[in-house]
């Protein structure tokens, strides 16, 4: 099958890794270039490492009632159903637990420099002590709580710009954040888009994509290698996962939560997992 | 069918909001409304289940665990709306 003419792509740096815009089929110039900069909005928004954020915000007052825009109330809210959905496993509450490992900074500065660890939290408070106030658009984390947007950011940034380049009249296309995907319409061969993942290459359309791993952003600590992923039950980085896992969701903010959980669930629980949450995975393989 | 596809918007918000509470269902179709002021009609279609067992799993029981559930799963396994192919990538899942 030939393919659908013009292919546009383009590439830049968001959210602490590489985004990708491709539209397919016509020219869409003015979509993508409205696409990176809510990109970039989001990113504002949801940076844990930009003082200013709304996220850095709620963290830093913790505690007290914190106004929030549409976008991080949903953010948190979704962060709170994931956490509902997978039994805890995917947790964005262990924000402390990640500064603990020495993720304090940037993943690009601390190349720069030695990780340096952090009081370890004795435990987390989890998304039910959370007072998300719609009608007041204020959220309240507990005193000492602090929210990761680690794992459900990129692909919910994924989806939400996805949605709006196709309200722009981008029939098929595909948002990438880091490597989590939405994807609609055909790809640029004029079929299915073609997604890979862990050496295979899979042909779907119109879902959500996300891969979690185990060793992308992995660092010394005190002699140890430790990495982003923190188990919730142990508040360390995980060790008993798979070491990647990809999740085909019907939206990437699903995915990422599924694939998040997934690091941290023993393999052989895996198929029960998917079978209640209706999505399909890809283990890599297992440590 | 066209070369393209779009999804009803009501279908949009159904699988974005799939086994949410209602508040957060309602939080979501409301970003996708001010997000979307048009949308066209498409046919709904189910959403696929499926798992794979992948190439490098090493670990005897998890890989028992997951034939185990596939063999009582067949339906899912040919469904045909995801394939593994031999063909080059349009773009990597990498992890983020």
């Amino acid at each position: 099958m030939s393919g659908l003419g013009v292919v546009q792509r383009h590439r830049f740096q968001a959210m602490g890794s590489t985004a990708e815009i491709i539209a397919v089929g016509c020219s869409h110039g003015e979509a993508i270039e409205e696409a990176v900069q809510r990109v970039d909005q989001l990113e504002r928004r949801w940076s844990r490492f930009i003082d200013t954020s709304e996220v850095s915000v709620l963290n830093h007052r913790a505690g007290t009632p914190v106004p929030v825009s549409e976008e991080t109330m949903l953010l948190v809210e979704l962060g709170c159903d994931g956490w509902a959905r997978t039994d805890g496993r995917f947790d964005p509450t262990v924000l402390h637990a990640v500064e603990a490992n020495g993720y304090s900074v940037s993943f690009d500065r601390m190349a720069d420099t030695a990780a340096v660890a952090r009081p370890r939290p004795a435990e987390v408070a989890g998304c039910d002590s959370i007072v998300i106030d719609r009608s007041g658009r204020t959220v309240r984390l507990p005193p000492d709580g602090g929210f990761d947007p680690g794992g459900i950011g990129k692909g919910l940034a994924a989806d939400l710009v996805g949605h709006r380049l196709r309200a722009a009249g981008v029939e098929s296309g595909c948002v990438s954040i880091g490597g989590d995907l939405r994807i609609w319409g055909l790809g640029p061969a004029g079929r299915r888009w073609r997604i890979g993942t862990g050496g295979r290459t899979i042909e779907i359309t119109d879902v959500g994509i996300a891969t979690s791993g185990s060793q992308r952003r992995a660092w010394e600590l005190d002699g140890d290698l430790v990495n982003h992923l923190i188990d919730p039950s142990t508040l360390r980085s995980t060790t008993a996962g798979p070491v990647a896992v990809t999740v085909v969701a019907g939206s990437a903010w699903q995915a990422e939560t599924y694939a998040t959980a997934l690091m941290v669930t023993p393999p052989a629980s895996i198929p029960d997992d998917l079978e209640r949450w209706g999505v399909v995975a890809f283990l890599t393989r297992t440590s | 069918m066209s070369a393209t596809r779009r999804p009803h918007p009501a279908l949009a918000a159904r699988i974005l909001t799939a086994g949410l509470s209602t508040a957060t269902a309602f939080a979501i179709i409301a970003l996708l409304a001010r997000e979307s002021q048009r949308a066209p009609q498409q046919d709904e279609r189910p959403r696929l289940i499926e798992v794979r067992i992948g190439d490098g799993l090493d670990d005897d029981e998890a890989r028992n665990a997951l034939r185990a559930w596939l063999d009582g799963r067949q339906d899912l396994t040919t469904a045909g709306d995801l394939t593994v192919v031999d063909l080059p990538p349009d773009i990597e899942s990498e992890p983020s």
